[in-house]
């Protein structure tokens, strides 16, 4: 899923990066475009500019020769007016006006002067439109501009008045090189071919001019000219970038040409336009880049959106697994109950060997099926993240010797050689999750026993110890089975797999256990090494840390002979003690009824909340049993209104909740409801009684040894002359129970108080040395260890004198001199008491 | 929900992709289009029929001619009566339809539309006739008269009897010109000739034009004919009565020796100079605008094989006076009431001639 929607954002990435890299390609290309459009625009429209300016400067031109024109017309109609020789003479010398490169003249229709130099008509080819009573202006190279007017006299031509400026004069005349820095103009005549240039007209100009690019620029110019006042072109040449221009001037044979560099026209615009154009781009860029940013910000939006509805949705599932499993847990733990209880009820009621088998191979698929749900079950608390290791102080030792116990039968069943090899130097004194470890190895060794037909299964035990206070369990089970193909390995701890399908289709199980086993060792830090060869069987270690908390070798295990399914006992009999059993189901009810008959406790029932109430307030009962799950009024909301209500004859009594509901958490729940304990169902006898044995008050609970003695006088055999039985059996209230809950506990307590005694003694920690040996004298004492408590005795007298104020300092040394002495000889008592004792308990 | 608004996102994306890229494009064309140079338009008024040969054909193809060459699109607007009120009517319609510039082809238009020119002053307008002027008007002839010249050299050299018929609309500037300027011609090459006219008061008058050439033919003499009508009719008496002519403004369809030759002008060439004047702005800068024998405006068309090669000499260096510059009005001049019109070592100026010819040359008579 992860990996899924890593590799899915992934491939969005790319996906943006295509698209954007489309785009401001895309962009790039239009901007490129664009500014080409642009450039072209802004040169065609430049040279629509250009070539109105030139038109403009035609103007000028025009003007500065109507202007000519006009002083040379008044002139002629001075003439016209004044027809007199002399006058005629001053009047155009006032013309002249001194200037040697102008040159005035009055000139005959048939070209002869009157004034002035003669003018040849064939340099001044418009002359003649002079003589017709036309004002002319024209141009011939090497000779100059010439404008002249008729003279008239009425309607006709008498003479064409004349002024005329030389080459030299022109541009300073027409002032055309004064239009722009960067520009250059000259005059040339309409033919194209003869120049008269500006006023630094040099080699580099010719060369401009000599140019391909320009030439072919100045005959697109002349052709633009045949239909246009005035032409530009922009060209791109060698030389350089130009707005070339050209306008014919009006009335004359000339052509006013000039170029202007595209910098110096365009350079500014152009900076502008690339101004906008950068803005321009800039904000598309950034539109792209925000567009770009909010596609993914809002794919990841609608991702993580997806993600959540997704994780949503997977919660909602394992919740609705979970209430389905604790649904299912109670369905089928109900009639599992039943079935185990009716179980028991035949197994303690039939005399017949026949039934009682029956009844027990009928326990033992109960047990099976009861075992299976409860994998699910702890499959679905690791699951969830509720599944929480109980650690404790374990004998490994017991561990080992229930699971042999609980395998032999089965492997012997099959005809399988069961082997166990226990390393006799493993520490035997642990802390850890036993019931777990022991959850553990079942796994392994009920696997190998299931997929091994024909052979042997081995078991063995070893330890390897990490550090003073941990130890590395090693539990190896190998087999002669059916084996594991190498590439399946990896697959074994899957959930629900199972290989070979079809072979294996007869072998019961869910398919959880290993995949629990593993979660298991993960838990408890351990691991799990798997070595197979399909065909010929597999070896399966587990190493597990644990803790070390005494200091005891776990020696050589001592097998108990299959014990034979004994008849059952009851723990107590409470032939005064009143209970209450609630619950919706009848036959559940049953079922407590009957396995409560053997204590003699009296037992009324309730089939709901309500009537449990009623009843309630009806009598006194010492305790009740209230099931959790009921219709109408469950478990909880009885027990708020039993407390609550105000003519509730017992009150104050432990109230045990029963349920089916074993998910984890259930208990803690329960008691904060306000429940003193609960029960799990299906109800487990021993703890049913050991429950009632808490509860129910003291003065009400007999030993069931004082009602058969027969049965109380096995244990009664003195073991050894360690432990007085009988006394012990006394300190017990002759409850032979209670006299191997004595016995259990001084075993398991035995490891951490020989600790502390033996720290406080290597101390010389004398105060607490005899609080520990107070101690053991009288929980030695209680399990009728008499003689260990005597050496305690001793040990404790002589502590009391070394701790007195009063003592002396002899009596002081006598005693230390006394303890060390008598310390080891002691805890050999007090191992040995323990080890009595615990072979006690196990005989009881 | 999301999958559509995701789709939405999409869609604006390319929405906004479109906009700012194709709107901008578009706009660059729309520039274009209006920086785009729009199309000359051409407004040209006529008298006549432009299909009938004649003056309003050979001004129809002349103008035609120059506007395919200049790519200029050309407007008509034909059988457009004078002193109707239909010229005026005629301008607005083709300034409406985008004229920058309107011809107006016969004689009196501009005298009736005087009014209305000045209204439209963003549009040149050019006229074959000096009675009136405005600022954007333009007065353009070619200068007729000196092919009249020629021809009067020509029949000067042609005539036996000494006397030359020539039957004229009416007696204005324009005629008078080419009557003083043929006048001239023949006086040139045969001083004791002289030249008889006789007016018919209208362009058009087949058959006062026909009647006028009989009695030229008939009562005054004349072996060699011309005429200044619109139409051939005068051709045709000469042709049938065997006198020589020479035709006015077409190249007559006949293979007749007396037809000595046309007096034609290139219109197109002249219009192609007059477009080509107003498309470089050059128009309204100048009153009136003469095209002559110089730049082959005006011509003699093919002699007839009557013609002598002794003859064609002459005329050809006569032409080639003309195209040198020399003046035909210039030097001592009487008309023929006696009184001197232009004296030695002068010359009639171009508005004189354009505008103010009242009178006729010595050497010329009026048959009533």
């Amino acid at each position: 899923m992860n990996e899924g929607g890593f590799s899915l954002s992934k491939k969005y990435i790319k996906k943006i990066i295509l698209q954007f890299a489309t785009v401001l390609t895309i962009l790039l290309l239009t901007g490129f475009f664009m500014r080409m459009e642009v450039r072209d625009l802004l040169n065609t429209t430049l040279e629509k500019t250009m070539a109105k300016q030139a038109a403009d400067l035609s103007i000028v031109a025009e003007e500065r020769f109507a202007k000519e024109l006009a002083e040379l017309r008044l002139a002629a109609k001075y003439l016209e007016l004044h027809p007199n020789a002399t006058t005629e003479e001053n009047f155009l010398s006032i013309l002249k006006a001194g200037n040697e490169n102008i040159s005035v003249g009055l000139l005959k229709l048939d070209g002869k002067a009157i004034h002035g130099k003669i003018l040849s008509k064939w340099d001044f080819l418009r002359l003649t439109s002079a003589y017709r009573g036309n004002e002319v202006v024209d141009y011939c190279a090497g000779k100059g501009l010439l404008f002249a007017v008729p003279v008239m006299r009425g309607g006709n031509v008498q003479a064409a008045i004349y002024r005329l400026y030389d080459d030299k004069l022109l541009t300073d005349l027409f002032g055309l090189a004064e239009y722009s820095s960067d520009t250059r103009l000259l005059i040339q005549e309409r033919n194209g071919q003869i120049i008269i240039p500006y006023k630094d007209y040099g080699e580099a100009d010719k060369k401009f001019f000599l140019n391909a690019t320009i030439q072919h620029g100045f005959k697109i110019i002349r052709d633009k000219l045949s239909t246009h006042r005035s032409a530009a072109v922009y060209r791109d040449s060698s030389l350089g970038e130009f707005f070339l221009f050209a306008t014919d001037l009006p009335q004359t044979n000339c052509t006013m040409i000039g170029f202007v560099p595209w910098a110096a026209v365009a350079g500014d615009i152009f900076r502008i336009y690339t101004l906008l154009l950068s803005g321009g781009t800039l904000m598309l860029l950034i539109l792209a880049l925000v567009s770009a940013y909010l596609f993914v910000v809002r794919t990841k939006a609608e991702e993580s959106d997806a993600l959540r509805e997704a994780k949503q949705a997977a919660e909602d599932a394992n919740n609705a697994k979970s209430i389905f499993l604790a649904n299912m847990s109670h369905e089928i733990r109900t009639p599992i109950n039943a079935i185990i209880g009716m179980n028991e009820m035949i197994l303690r009621e039939s005399q017949n060997p026949k039934i009682i088998d029956y009844a027990q191979n009928s326990s033992a698929a109960s047990e099976t099926l009861l075992s299976l749900i409860n994998d699910i079950l702890d499959f679905s608390k690791i699951e969830s993240g509720k599944f929480e290791l109980v650690p404790e102080n374990y004998k490994l030792s017991e561990v080992i010797k229930n699971l042999v116990n609980m395998m032999r039968p089965r492997a012997e069943k099959k005809n399988l050689a069961f082997t166990v090899q226990v390393n006799p130097n493993t520490e035997n004194l642990l802390f850890g999750d036993s019931v777990r470890v022991r959850q553990i190895v079942i796994n392994f060794l009920s696997n190998a026993v299931k997929y091994t037909r024909v052979g042997s299964v081995e078991f063995i035990v070893d330890g390897e110890k990490i550090s003073d206070d941990k130890i590395n369990l090693k539990f190896t089970v190998k087999d002669t089975g059916i084996g594991i193909h190498e590439e399946d390995i990896p697959k074994l701890f899957n959930d629900f797999e199972r290989f070979d399908a079809k072979k294996n289709k007869n072998i019961e199980g869910t398919g959880l256990g290993l995949a629990i086993t593993q979660k298991l060792v993960e838990m408890m830090n351990g691991k799990i090494e798997v070595q197979s060869v399909y065909g010929e069987g597999s070896m399966f270690t587990v190493i597990l840390p644990q803790k070390i908390v005494g200091n005891e070798l776990i020696g050589k295990i001592e097998e108990k002979p299959h014990a034979a399914q004994e008849k059952y006992q009851p723990s107590f009999i409470a032939p005064d003690a009143d209970i209450l059993v609630v619950d919706d189901n009848e036959m559940n009810l049953l079922v407590a009824t009957n396995l409560l008959k053997a204590t003699q406790v009296k037992v009324d029932t309730a089939l709901s909340g309500m009537s449990c109430l009623k009843k309630l307030a009806e009598r006194h009962y010492d305790l009740i049993l209230l099931d959790q799950m009921m219709p109408s009024l469950d478990g909880v909301q009885t027990l708020k209104m039993a407390r609550a209500m105000e003519d509730n004859l017992s009150k104050d009594v432990p109230i045990i909740a029963l349920t089916a509901n074993a998910i984890s958490g259930t208990r803690e729940k329960l008691i904060a409801e306000g429940f003193t304990d609960y029960l799990s169902k299906p109800i487990d006898v021993k703890l049913m009684e050991k429950m009632l044995m808490n509860y129910l008050p003291a003065e009400k609970v007999l030993s069931s040894t004082q009602e058969k003695i027969s049965a109380a006088e096995k244990p009664s055999e003195p073991v050894s002359d360690l432990i007085n039985v009988e006394k012990g059996l006394e300190y017990s209230a002759g409850m032979t129970d209670f006299y191997k809950e004595f016995l259990l506990k001084f075993v398991s307590l035995k490891a951490e108080k020989q600790q502390k005694l033996q720290a406080t003694f290597e101390a010389g920690d004398w105060k607490n040395y005899t609080i520990c040996v107070h101690a053991l004298k009288s929980t030695a004492l209680s399990i009728g260890g008499e003689k260990t408590s005597e050496a305690a005795k001793e040990l404790e007298k002589a502590g009391k004198i070394l701790m007195a104020a009063t003592s002396s300092e002899l009596e002081k040394q006598e005693s230390a001199d006394f303890i060390n002495k008598n310390h080891a000889a002691a805890m050999k008592l007090y191992d040995a008491l323990a080890a009595e004792a615990e072979k006690l308990a196990e005989t009881l | 929900m999301k999958f559509v608004n995701i789709k939405n996102f999409n869609l604006l994306v390319a929405i906004a992709a479109f906009l700012i890229i194709v709107l901008p494009a578009m706009m660059f064309l729309n520039f274009n289009e209006e920086f785009a140079e729009r199309k000359e338009k051409i407004g040209f008024i006529i008298l006549g029929d432009i299909t009938i040969p004649g003056w309003n054909e050979s001004q129809y193809k002349g103008i035609k001619a120059a506007c395919e060459e200049f790519g200029v699109e050309l407007l008509v607007r034909d059988k457009v009566k004078e002193n109707s009120g239909q010229c005026t009517e005629a301008i607005k319609n083709l300034v409406n339809n985008g004229a920058g510039m309107i011809f107006l082809a016969s004689y009196s238009y501009s005298i009736e539309a005087q009014n209305i020119i000045g209204e439209y002053p963003h549009v040149a307008f050019a006229t074959n006739s000096a009675e009136v002027h405005a600022k954007n008007m333009t007065a353009y002839f070619a200068r007729m008269y000196q092919a009249r010249y020629l021809s009067g050299a020509l029949a000067g050299m042609r005539t036996k009897s000494n006397v030359i018929g020539y039957v004229a609309a009416m007696s204005n500037t324009e005629v008078n010109r080419g009557i003083n300027a043929f006048t001239l011609g023949v006086q040139r090459t045969n001083p004791q000739a002289k030249v008889v006219v006789m007016w018919t008061g209208a362009w058009q008058d087949e058959k006062i034009e026909a009647q006028h050439a009989e009695r030229l033919i008939k009562e005054a003499g004349a072996d060699v004919l011309t005429y200044h009508q619109d139409e051939d009719a005068t051709a045709q008496v000469a042709e049938k009565f065997g006198a020589d002519f020479i035709a006015y403004n077409a190249i007559l369809d006949t293979k007749s020796e007396h037809y000595l030759t046309s007096v034609i002008c290139r219109w197109n060439l002249y219009y192609s100079d007059m477009i080509q004047r107003y498309l470089k702005g050059e128009i309204n800068s100048v009153k009136n605008h003469w095209l002559g024998i110089e730049r082959g405006a005006v011509m003699l068309s093919e002699f007839s094989p009557a013609v002598t090669e002794k003859m064609i000499t002459r005329l050809e260096s006569l032409k080639q006076e003309l195209v040198n510059g020399n003046l035909i009005f210039a030097g001592e001049i009487y008309d023929n009431t006696g009184k001197i019109r232009c004296a030695a070592g002068e010359a009639i100026s171009d508005d004189t001639l354009l505008e103010d010819i009242n009178w006729l040359v010595k050497g010329v008579e009026v048959l009533e």
